[in-house]
């Protein structure tokens, strides 16, 4: 294939008018017919139905479109790195990231982001979902790090990308700190650190009721960094990324029978023109290996941070 | 399609004694082929009916061509490192080849050939690098594979190989064949696009410009090793296929 083909196959798909297509592309009809021609000849089949006053994609071209669109960006993406890389000029990068989303995860990448865009400036917010989505949705972020995001968007396009594994944080003078593992029933009494919008809080909360507890007591923390001191002071206990540092004489433990744990994924706003910055920055993203994470599970009666 | 129950364990034994076969990188590629063709005979033949067509509509033919300026890029390494062409050039003559993956048991067979030779050409001042459209985690394996020492880096969504006319869309037949064989790349992409270079094999001189290069639709064949050499060698092209 080719990448003016397919510009131009983006282009007809749009607007479904091979003379509009054509002056979009700033080519003649002919030139155009040819190229969807030669792609369907490549492809083993028409990607339109030519009908005279409408011209509309075939089941074909329908199934083609978005591996089309995303190897087409793609490619543009990659010229416009090559041709920005380590040239002066503004690199601007607005991103958005969940509170519990770990900075030395991203390190390594935001890195080599500052390698290859020597003037790269970044504006980068924390928030909770909503606060997320709508920073995407106002163009506020260009990219956002995140757990699930309200699928109500269509625009919002995710990819995923590690399992953030979770454990039950404690005091180390806690009751159940002496145990190899934590049942579900063991909570009954306990008090809850939750934070609002924490899907695992929710679900932690679900689980206890489909065995009878629905009044369980439960704080409610907005910044995930407080829950350390607050799980010190004997306040309760806390749900806890393993890889996360942390201070303090405190321990992390599983709940035996239960997957403390959700998907990170990246976002990006759907047919929006994306910084050279941000694309090589979700590509960085999309590339990388986040094997290690994966094994990031919390052995019983873990040394609080020595999983990072 | 009748899939022969330990598929997976006798393309593994292919594979290896394909590497360990004293004969000429094509010779095991044909190897490799026709054991497919013997144990697959159905996927072969889908697989037939899209090189067929990517022959005929001359896929690949647009490729950088000997004598022509290799158009720059910028991707991730295994390890996540940005790397540059001219970070290549630089040093020296420089091999480029296309793959489709660390699953690919041609790819495979031509990463062990080029491991090989790796130390031969390093001493000729020159340097490999390879590129397919896996993400790192998928890259480090094949490195490991094959014992390679050059780098591999991730050109996702084949954004590089549509630059080059190497992008290539497997046809649903094709796809179909392939995840019944156990070749399900859609994780290795981190995408469900379906798309694919052309395997292909370029050498650069120092200012970044093609003195060889081989491009065949047939994902089946490669550059020959001893061509790759010659080429490394002195400035005269050889045997460009496409």
């Amino acid at each position: 294939m080719e990448l003016h083909q397919i510009r131009y196959f983006l282009a007809l798909s749009k607007t479904l008018n091979f003379t509009r297509a054509a002056e979009e592309c700033n080519v003649s009809q002919p030139a155009l017919s040819r190229a969807i021609s030669q792609l369907e000849g490549e492809l083993g089949g028409e990607l339109f139905r030519r009908e005279r006053s409408l011209t509309h994609l075939t089941d074909l071209g329908q199934a083609v479109l978005p591996s089309l669109r995303s190897c087409y960006d793609s490619s543009v993406g990659a010229k416009a790195l090559a041709k920005d890389f380590q040239k002066e000029g503004h690199a601007p990068l607005s991103l958005a990231l969940s509170r519990s989303v770990e900075m030395e995860i991203l390190s390594p990448i935001l890195g080599e982001l500052a390698i290859a865009f020597p003037h790269l400036q970044v504006k980068m917010f924390r928030g909770t979902p909503p606060e997320i989505t709508e920073k995407l949705r106002n163009g506020d972020a260009e990219v956002a790090v995140a757990g699930a995001l309200s699928g109500d968007w269509e625009r919002l396009e995710s990819r995923k990308l590690y399992e953030q594994q979770f454990g039950l944080l404690l005091n180390r003078n806690h009751r159940l700190s002496q145990q190899e593992e934590i049942e579900l029933r063991d909570l009954v009494e306990e008090r809850l650190l939750g934070r609002p919008y924490c899907t695992l809080t929710e679900m932690l909360l679900n689980k206890l009721k489909e065995i009878g507890v629905d009044n369980m007591t439960k704080h409610e923390v907005n910044v995930i960094d407080d829950l350390p001191g607050l799980v010190q002071a004997n306040y309760g206990v806390g749900i806890w990324p393993v890889a996360r540092k942390l201070p303090g004489d405190l321990l992390i433990n599983h709940v035996h029978g239960l997957n403390l744990s959700r998907w990170v994924n990246v976002y990006t706003v759907f047919g929006r023109k994306h910084s050279v910055a941000a694309q090589t920055f979700t590509g960085l993203l999309r590339a990388a290996d986040w094997s290690h994470l994966a094994s990031a599970v919390p052995a019983p009666l873990l040394e609080a941070g020595a999983a990072a | 399609m009748t899939i022969p129950e330990n598929l997976d364990e006798q393309i593994i034994a292919c594979i290896q004694d394909c590497k360990a076969m004293d004969a000429p990188l094509g010779r095991r590629l044909s190897t490799m082929a026709g054991e497919v063709r013997r144990l697959i005979p159905e996927f072969a033949s889908a697989i037939d009916h899209l090189v067929d067509r990517l022959h005929k509509s001359a896929a690949g033919g647009g490729a950088p061509a000997v004598g022509e300026a290799m158009p720059s890029f910028v991707l991730p390494d295994e390890n996540g490192h940005l790397v540059s062409l001219s970070s290549f050039t630089k040093r020296g003559k420089t091999v480029i080849a296309f793959h489709r993956g660390h699953w690919c048991p041609y790819c495979e067979l031509e990463a062990d050939a080029l491991a090989r030779i790796d130390p031969e050409i390093r001493k000729a001042g020159a340097q490999l690098v390879v590129i397919t459209p896996e993400t790192q985690k998928y890259a480090k394996q094949f490195k490991k594979m094959t014992n390679a020492r050059f780098p591999i880096l991730t050109d996702l969504d084949c954004g590089y190989a549509l630059e080059l006319r190497l992008a290539i869309k497997i046809t649903d037949e094709a796809r179909l064949a392939m995840i019944s064989c156990g070749w399900d790349i859609s994780g290795f992409n981190d995408n469900e696009n379906w798309i694919l270079p052309i395997p292909a094999t370029f050498v650069l001189d120092a200012d970044g410009i093609v003195i060889s290069r081989f491009v065949d639709p047939d994902y089946r064949k490669r550059m020959e090793i001893e061509d790759l050499l010659v080429a490394l060698e002195d400035r005269v092209s050889v045997s460009p296929a496409a």
